[in-house]
Parts: C-alpha cells; structure tokens; sequence
C-alpha cells in the first residue's frame, strides 16, 4: 500500500520500458524489465499516462484525477484512486523517482 | 459535431462505469504471467488473515463500503457523520445496493421534516454498471436457504427516536435520540447517528476461516462481522472471480469452487 510518507514521494513511468499496442478500449503492456504482460482499460491507462508524462505524487494523482477522467470529485473517491495506483505500483510499472534507473 | 460530441459523452460514461467498477474492485490491470496458471489455494480449510483492520460500512439499502478508515462512535452506538462521509469517500472497496444481507442492513432514518433530502450521497446514489445484471450469489443464498441464521452483533440499536417533538428549529432538545448533537456545533442537527448506516469492524491480524460459517450439511450460517466478510467475498468472487485484490479471496474461491463441484 503506497500510504503515508509515500504518498508524498514522486512517482514515474518509463515509457521506455514498456511496448504498447492499443486494441479498441483495452492496451496491451508488454514490460520490459519483467517480462509480464499487462492488459489496461482506458481508467488505468489514463493513470499510467499521468504518470509517463512526468514525475507526480499520489497526492498529485488525487487532486488531478477528476479532471483527468472528465468526472466530477465525487465520482473519484481518493481510497479508489489510491487502490489503482497501488495496483500500478504492485505491477512495477510505477517507481519512485530516486530509485528509478 | 453532434457525433463528436455523443461519442465524447459515450467515452465518459464507459470511463465511469470503469471507474465504478474500480470500486467495487475489480482490478483495473490484470497481469499475464508467463507462468501459466497461477496456483489456487484449493485446501477446503483454509484460513486467512486480514493483516490490517477492516471496518465496513452498510446503509440502508445494503450497500457497502469497505475501508480501513475509522468511524467515531459516540453513546448508544451512534456514528459521526462527518466520519461517516470521509470513510465512503476513502473507501477501499463499494458495493451497490442489496450487497448486506438483510439483517446486517440498518433501518432507514424517519424523514427528517425540516429538509426535503437527506444522505449527501454524492456518486454512489445512483445506478450501478452490475446492478440487477448477472447472478446474485447472496440471493441464491438465501433462496436456497443456505443461510440459515444470524447473530448480529455490533448493531446500531434499531433504535430511530420517534419521539416528534422536534420542532425544527436549531435547538437541541434532548429527548430526540436520532439527531441529537452533542457536539455543540452551533445549529448542526445532524453530528451524530444512529439510523441510516451500520458500521462494523474487523481488527487488524483477524484471522478467518470460512469453514467455521458452515454446518455440517454445507449450508452457510453468516453471523458476525467476519461473516460479513465472507458474504462481500462471496459477492466479490460473484462479479468478479478469483482476481486478486480482496483479501481473503483465494481462500473462498476454492471453497466455494468445491461446494459447486462436489
């Protein structure tokens, strides 16, 4: 669970690690590092987008994910958005900036 | 630009649906492992361990929220409100109307005369990507009579005040028991309650073993707040199958995957 302190910690995705291809609504992930193979609907690919694009904190990802989906605050519960990420950060598609490579 | 424009509002509603069901927990990125089939826990005796607290909130109409926020209560089992919109805010998990078995499902509050709506309820008011779609395990449950007995614990008392004297000013006459602010926020009528929710908790390194929820002729006997658990894991496994992200899910899969079976 990425909680407390590391809810203040940057967070990034290497677009360099990673080979995507777009099928419809869902995307195929193939991580390099790991050599597993990820299936993403368009919520976490948006999520793994916002992340790419540049370094952002959890509380970052809170705060902007509303506008990022188009929804409203209420339909974006912060334990829900918390749950996605750490689901990116289980996966190790996400990582801190300082341990990034 | 009317195409454009049906097509921007299609992408938002699948995008809420999604999200919706991000809610309910259904993992938003599935992982293919090159290793094939990942390995069932298939002993029917299992057990597992919640590692950290788990409170559950039910309203009225049996929807649950499931988090590790926490509730203040105050005397007679009564529940901050304020606490009550932060937990479903941070929720961990929701499930739509009709998830809480019935006895674990509160009483509605009386109607409060002197505003026209009540519950704050924000997005979780209205419809539900699965709502009355596909097959509801805990119905079946009970129609089958596979659940055969209840003893709840941890409930708010049932008691909704309806001693009516309240005449709708900001006073705080005391004999009201379902609104009464002891708070002393100035003309808040609504600090604490004792209607309208339930909320149970499950204290962190809780050990749980389905098999205890069964008799011996196969039938579930929920009880309790970790039987609670069992039936959102039951509903879990319903949507969603055997896919991570619910503690405890592996453990429940095979046991009803074999009661299914044998």
């Amino acid at each position: 669970m990425a909680e407390g302190m590391e809810s203040t910690w940057l967070w990034f995705a290497d677009r360099s690690h990673f080979c995507i291809h777009d099928m419809g609504e869902v995307s195929y992930l193939y991580c390099m590092r790991s050599g597993d193979t990820h299936v993403f609907n368009t919520v976490s690919m948006a999520i793994l987008e916002y992340f790419a694009e540049k370094p952002h904190s959890i509380a970052d990802l809170i705060e902007d994910f509303p506008e990022l989906m188009g929804l409203s605050r209420e339909e974006c519960p912060r334990g829900v958005v918390r749950r996605m990420f750490n689901e990116l950060d289980e996966a190790g598609l996400v990582m801190p900036l300082e341990a990034a490579p | 630009m009317q195409d454009k424009s049906n097509q921007n509002s299609e992408f938002l509603e699948r995008r809420r649906q999604l999200l919706k069901m991000g809610a309910a927990g259904m993992p938003m990125v599935l992982t293919l492992k090159a290793s094939a089939n990942q390995t069932i826990h298939s002993a029917l005796d299992c057990a597992f361990i919640l590692t950290s607290a788990v409170n559950i909130l039910v309203d009225h109409e049996g929807k649950v929220w499931v988090g590790n926020d926490t509730i203040e209560q105050g005397t007679g089992g009564k529940l901050k409100t304020s606490d009550i919109a932060s937990f479903k805010n941070n929720a961990d998990f929701v499930f739509p109307a009709d998830t809480a078995p019935d006895d674990y499902v509160p009483d509605e509050c009386p109607p409060d005369p002197c505003s026209g709506d009540d519950d704050g309820g924000g997005w979780d008011d209205d419809d539900w990507y699965y709502g009355s779609a596909g097959k509801d395990l805990l119905q079946q449950l009970q129609e089958s009579g596979s659940i055969v007995a209840f003893t709840g614990n941890n409930r708010g008392g049932g008691s909704r005040g309806d001693d009516d004297d309240d005449d709708c000013n900001n006073g705080d006459d005391d004999d009201d028991d379902w609104d009464d602010d002891d708070g002393g926020s100035g003309g808040s009528s609504s600090t604490w309650t004792d209607c309208g929710y339930n909320y149970y908790q499950i204290t962190a390194n809780t050990t749980i073993t389905p098999l205890n929820y069964m008799n011996q002729n196969g039938d579930w006997q929920i009880s309790g707040n970790e039987g609670l658990y069992i039936v959102l894991g039951a509903k879990y496994l319903d949507y969603y199958g055997n896919d991570g992200g619910f503690p405890g899910i592996s453990c429940l899969h095979s046991i009803l995957t074999y009661l299914q079976t044998a």
